[in-house]
């Protein structure tokens, strides 16, 4: 049985709280303003699309950073298998370089620290991200990431321990 | 003994319940070496929000477009809370036909189905008898007549007044029919 339900006061007020939050966590996972566009963009419309409205934003910010992070781990593992072929292609022709220019000039327009953070691996960046830039909890993110509330105490720490090393190393 | 390093992290989140954090802080106030790495998650806690992000508010602009371009939400409801408008006189109409039918209804089950019949033996029979017999059972009413008045002449005169069931199907009629196709 469908009923139409009409884009209403309620939904313009859950993408108007939580975009900030949303996209601040797209940006600082994939450290792509764009990409974090795009998949911000993509969560507000599932959420949109979803037959069922969450019951309040605690709940609708957990569903959508979940989708983000989903989304984001995709697109992690893409890059990585692009890098890949694109290493393989390097190592055969030397000389090959796939819009290198482009590149450069991304790597330098972002910051020292999101440069810092797109240096840790996917599992350790996503904890650290949604603990400092999400405000959630070690329940909250273990939740979100299906895991337990002891290895999010253990990721946050090496992300910590890593992420200073990276800063310490670079800043030389 | 210096908490270990997770821990000392959970302790810098507010992660550690009472009263453990309460115990690792009278620790860290007598040790340097904890000092020391608390002092570090602080600084790499303010590097990460001491940098600035990209300003959201074009994005969400174009999102706000995209919704606009979007079909309306279609929401999933049971067929039990499923909601339907009837206008108000449709429905004032159809809640005293309800009652009607339900009225009748309770009527027609509490009317007594025995219907008195007369019996006169006949055609110069000098006794009439008086028989309250129920209409769904004729075909045993006749059967019993034609065991004990098997040589006589019988008229049977029904009931004057006519009588329906809640389909507004003639009960006789209807009796009638069920007899001669058990037959």
């Amino acid at each position: 049985m469908m009923q139409i339900v009409k884009p209403d006061f309620e939904f313009k007020k859950v993408y108007e709280t939580l975009y900030p939050v949303i996209f601040r966590v797209a940006y600082r996972v994939t450290g792509d303003r764009a990409l974090a566009e795009d998949l911000s963009h993509e969560a507000f419309i599932k959420y949109y699309e979803r037959r069922n409205p969450l019951p309040d934003l605690k709940q609708t910010k957990y569903w959508l950073i979940r989708v983000v992070k989903n989304i984001a781990l995709n697109y992690e593992k893409k890059k990585l298998r692009e890098k890949k072929a694109y290493d393989k292609l390097q190592f055969k022709y030397p000389h090959f370089t796939q819009s290198g220019e482009a590149e450069f000039i991304k790597e330098e327009t972002k910051s020292f620290v999101q440069k810092a953070l797109n240096k840790l691996p996917y599992n350790l960046r996503i904890v650290l991200v949604l603990k400092e830039y999400a405000g959630l909890n070690y329940k909250e993110i273990g939740s979100i990431l299906g895991i337990r509330e002891g290895n999010v105490k253990i990721r946050v720490f090496r992300a910590r321990e890593r992420l200073g090393k990276i800063i310490d190393s670079d800043a030389i | 003994m210096c908490p270990d390093n997770e821990t000392l992290s959970a302790y810098f989140d507010n992660e550690i319940p009472s009263p453990w954090n309460k115990r690792i802080a009278d620790h860290i106030a007598e040790c340097a070496s904890c000092q020391k790495r608390l002092r570090q998650f602080e600084t790499i806690k303010n590097y990460l929000h001491e940098d600035r992000e990209p300003s959201f508010e074009s994005s969400l602009e174009q999102l706000e477009i995209r919704l606009a371009g979007l079909k309306p939400r279609t929401e999933r409801v049971s067929l039990w809370k499923r909601r339907v408008a009837v206008p108000l006189p449709a429905a004032v109409i159809a809640a005293i036909c309800i009652m009607i039918l339900g009225i009748s209804l309770i009527f027609s089950l509490t009317r007594s189905n025995l219907r008195t019949m007369s019996i006169r033996r006949g055609p110069s029979g000098t006794t009439e008898v008086q028989v309250a017999a129920p209409i769904e059972d004729l075909e045993l009413l006749l059967k019993s007549l034609d065991t004990y008045y098997l040589k006589q002449e019988i008229i049977i005169t029904l009931p004057e007044d006519s009588l329906f069931n809640i389909t507004g199907e003639a009960m006789m009629f209807r009796e009638a029919e069920f007899s001669r196709k058990r037959e």
